[in-house]
């Protein structure tokens, strides 16, 4: 696990999923027990509509890795 | 007489903790890990989070792994990898 | 003693989400060896383990989070059969306190432990006001919260739950008991203390103050335990906590506890016009459940020709267990409703007794 070893890791779920996606990261054995939120659906977007969800959802993914931004 | 108080959840003492590891505090040079699930768009989704890491924050490589299927743990030779080659992962995606 | 550090450490907890949001007792590291000399287990040892959380319940944890509940040291013996019990029980280790049906932990204390430790078994035997009984049921719910970290709204998904969650812990009144207690007739010997678990839904109130006929006393029992609000699997589960007055009137009657299940059972029923008016007709391909007939998941039935035809919802009497507990002041007895082993032998484990 990427933890045990001491890497830090953040998962994106959707928010779909929100309420257990720390239930799966736990048990899909990947520990980014904080995760961002992204709007459902992903499977439908378009490119440019995924790099603009990137967009916003990066300074999320930066709070959780504490960096200054 | 002074001693800390314990954690009653066991997360002090076992091998995954759920408490946040050190941060990096900046990600300039570091290299980070793209960890794909198989579901549609997880491709596209992180490489635009990675290409931002990159032309924002300094990061220095990208490097993406790929998880056999979404439903079960991530294997363990791309965890190794993983450690081996990238300063910090992010994970997607779960819907 | 600074009572302004105490309350900082009790903070602290509280700040860490360490509670089920009543202040706990901060724990050491001297504090817990306590509790661990009572038990010759290691602390390292997996009391339940939980593979899909990734966690495990040690004796260690199970310990700490006794101490937490604010149970003394001579309590755990008790907390660490339970847990026991717990795992015998099964449902546990199945996730159904990650489950949307909200059920509480049930511990049932037999045998001599009760009188060494104080616990209840008279008067206001689900209520607050006991230690042992108060910690006991606490010591199961924290352990639930942190060692397995099912925290309401993220792993813990129940709809509503029952206040039985704090804590609901009660001893068994063997000395006004005209019966052997539960564990005795489970395979322990009368003198052995032990501890029945499995988790529930509900405690249910019943008054029967007058009635001096035990037919009378079964049907009613029988008409709360095949209440149609208790029914998703296809059958009811319960356990019967028979204040000592009651009993006595049963016994008196030449009734044994078996007598009272078999009535129970007999008793058990419900008209299909009765379940049909609750949607609860028919049962579910897949899960099993009751749900109405025009249910598109509905295994197909012909309706009986006569719909006041009675349809049984007990499997057999062992899905009654009774328990004869409370104050022998009135006609006042409980039915528990279980959602753990249904049918049976109950889970019961035996309380380790470990001189250092």
């Amino acid at each position: 696990m990427l933890e045990r070893a001491g890497i830090p890791a953040v998962s994106i779920c959707t928010d779909a999923f929100k309420i257990t996606a720390a239930a799966m990261a736990m048990s899909l054995g990947f520990p980014g027990y904080e995760y961002v939120t992204v709007p459902h659906p992903i499977a439908s977007r378009t490119g440019q509509e995924l790099v603009e969800m990137a967009r916003a959802v990066v300074p999320e993914v930066l709070r959780i890795l504490g960096v200054d931004h | 007489m002074r001693e800390p108080l314990l954690d009653p959840t066991g997360d002090s003492e076992r091998e995954i903790n759920t408490t946040l590891m050190p941060r990096p505090g900046s990600l300039r040079g570091l290299t980070v890990g793209l960890l794909e699930n198989t579901k549609p768009n997880a491709v596209p989704l992180l490489q635009a989070v990675g290409r931002e890491l990159t032309d924002r924050y300094g990061v220095r490589e990208v490097r993406m792994f790929r998880k056999g299927y979404f439903g079960t743990p991530v294997e363990e030779n791309v965890i190794q990898q993983m450690l081996r080659n990238c300063d910090f992962a992010v994970a997607g995606i779960g819907d | 003693m600074d009572a302004d550090d105490l309350r900082r450490a009790m903070e602290y907890y509280a700040e860490q989400g360490w509670t089920d949001g009543l202040p706990v007792v901060p724990v050491t590291e001297s504090y817990l060896a306590e509790f661990l000399a009572t038990t010759s287990r290691d602390p390292s040892a997996v009391v339940i383990p939980m593979p899909h959380l990734n966690r495990n319940l040690t004796v260690r944890l199970a310990a700490l989070n006794a101490a937490l509940a604010g149970c003394k040291p001579e309590y755990f013996p008790v907390v660490l059969a339970a847990w026991d019990a717990f795992l015998a029980d099964g449902m546990v280790s199945r996730a159904i306190w990650q489950s949307t049906t909200g059920t509480a932990p049930f511990v049932v204390v037999h045998g001599p432990v009760r009188t060494r430790i104080g616990l209840n078994c008279r008067g206001n035997l689900f209520g607050s006001g006991f230690r042992p009984n108060a910690t006991i049921g606490r010591a199961i719910r924290l352990g639930a919260i942190n060692a397995f970290g099912l925290r309401p709204h993220v792993l813990d998904q129940a709809t509503q739950g029952t206040p039985a969650k704090y804590s609901c812990c009660i001893g068994e009144n063997e000395e006004d008991s005209p019966w052997p207690g539960l564990h005795a007739d489970n395979g322990f010997a009368a003198g052995d203390s032990a501890v029945t678990a499995t988790v529930i839904r509900s405690v249910l109130h019943i008054e029967a103050r007058h009635t001096m006929v035990p037919e009378q006393l079964a049907h009613d029992l029988a008409d709360t335990v095949c209440r149609t609000g208790a029914l998703v699997r296809p059958t009811a589960s319960v356990f019967v906590v028979l204040n000592p007055e009651h009993a006595r009137l049963l016994d008196k009657a030449g009734w044994s506890k078996r007598d009272l299940t078999q009535a129970i059972f007999e008793r058990g029923t419900k008209t299909y016009r009765q379940l049909a008016a609750a949607g609860k007709e028919a049962i579910a391909a897949g899960t099993g459940w009751r749900l109405p007939a025009d249910h598109p998941d509905a295994i197909p039935q012909e309706a009986p020709a006569d719909p006041d035809t009675p349809v049984r919802l007990l499997s057999d009497p062992t899905a009654v267990r009774v328990v004869v507990a409370g104050a022998p002041n009135a006609g006042v007895s409980s039915v528990v409703e279980t959602f753990g082993r249904p049918t049976g032998p109950p889970a019961i484990a035996k309380v380790e007794t470990h001189s250092p």
